[in-house]
């Protein structure tokens, strides 16, 4: 038995390409503004799988450094969104 | 940010050179070990060290024990699993069997990095999610209202306060 | 050998999150309910998925790259998660409850 580890990671990427299509036409969808922001989490999570898989499917390491920086830039954005959001004792609530 | 220019100076040169060496570590991972760029990093490196001296000077972070913040970590991951678990069967029963509910919970953690940490790792746990911070409470939503939250929360509660003891 | 065989498995549980993710993003109620499947089931899937790769690094320093992007991951959802989450609540969002009737005043 011999396991072929490079098309596995292309079937999988293929495999969570699907999931992020479906889940970003969720997200379109609404019905609400805050579903919208779920696009922002799924590039986070399911953007950074996709990344590696191919990495290792198609021989280009550099991608790993490409979905290392997209996980670096989705977590200064998740902190910058949740400075915003963070509510200082005494400050008023609905600053923004 | 505030300014503090009275800080002693021989805290920050042990900050500035305990945060280089992270920073280091991050560069020779991100280079796979290759030093052939060494220039390019030690300028990297000293401007990191920079930004974060001035961003979060030293004063203002607490203290922060190796082996609480450990502990937290080993802890933390298993909890994550647990969450992830638990929301994935959630997700594919035939049943949908949610019976979410919105809870304030009292928190009794100090403002600050203590607070961020608890609500950032309420929301990666089983069946938790900080919604709103109000004063000293934090309105959570979860998935099962017969959960038991205040346990639960409890016992992060004391694994992060571990991370902010004085015990190096 | 072993080692392959052990990637394969981590590979196909990740995917497995990860599609319970989605499922749950598309069958839960209401956002906060979303919020709980996509920022645990989707982070869970990321590390087996990172894990599972890890294995077949040809370095430590490769390797720990991949794992070094799982703790990023996660303070992205938690941040994102907890803003979203506060977003909705300051829209007046409602949380889903199972039975109509039973709502609170």
């Amino acid at each position: 038995m011999n396991l072929d580890i490079g098309a596995l990671s292309l079937a999988l990427a293929v495999f969570l390409l699907l999931n992020l299509g479906a889940a970003l036409w969720r997200a379109a969808r609404g019905p609400t503004p805050a579903d919208r922001m779920l696009a922002a989490l799924l590039f986070g999570s399911t953007g950074v799988g996709i990344l590696v898989l191919l990495a290792f499917a198609g021989g280009h390491p550099a991608l790993v450094d490409v979905a290392l920086v997209l996980a670096l830039l989705a977590a200064i954005t998740g902190i910058a969104f949740a400075q915003r959001a963070w509510q200082k004792p005494g400050e008023e609530d609905d600053a923004a | 940010m505030t300014r503090r220019r009275q800080t002693s100076s021989a805290s920050t040169i042990r900050s500035a050179l305990r945060r280089a060496g992270i920073f280091a570590l991050f560069w020779l991972m991100a280079a796979e070990g290759n030093l052939s760029a060494w220039p390019l990093a030690v300028a990297g490196i000293a401007a990191a060290t920079a930004a974060s001296l001035w961003l979060l000077p030293a004063k203002t972070l607490p203290p922060i024990s190796a082996g609480g913040l450990f502990r937290f970590l080993v802890w933390f991951v298993r909890q994550s699993l647990a969450g992830g678990w638990q929301v994935a069967r959630l997700a594919l029963q035939p049943r949908l069997a949610l019976r979410p509910a919105c809870i304030e919970l009292p928190l009794s953690l100090p403002p600050g990095l203590p607070r961020l940490l608890f609500t950032a790792a309420l929301g990666l746990m089983p069946g938790t999610l900080g919604v709103r911070l109000q004063g000293d409470t934090l309105l959570v939503h979860v998935l099962d209202r017969e959960q038991p939250l205040a346990d639960d929360a409890a016992r992060l509660a004391d694994r992060v306060a571990a991370v902010f003891e004085e015990t190096r | 050998m072993l080692p392959d065989l052990l990637s394969a498995l981590l590979l196909l549980v990740g995917a497995a999150f990860f599609f319970a993710g989605t499922v749950g993003l598309l069958r839960f109620p209401d956002i906060y309910t979303r919020l709980h499947a996509l920022a645990k089931a989707d982070n869970l899937g990321l590390g087996c998925v990172l894990a599972g790769l890890a294995l077949q690094a040809d370095s430590l320093a490769v390797a720990l790259k991949l794992l070094a992007i799982w703790p990023l991951a996660l303070i992205a959802s938690a941040a994102v998660g907890y803003s979203i989450a506060r977003r909705a609540a300051r829209l007046g969002v409602a949380p889903w409850q199972e039975t109509q009737k039973e709502r609170q005043p």
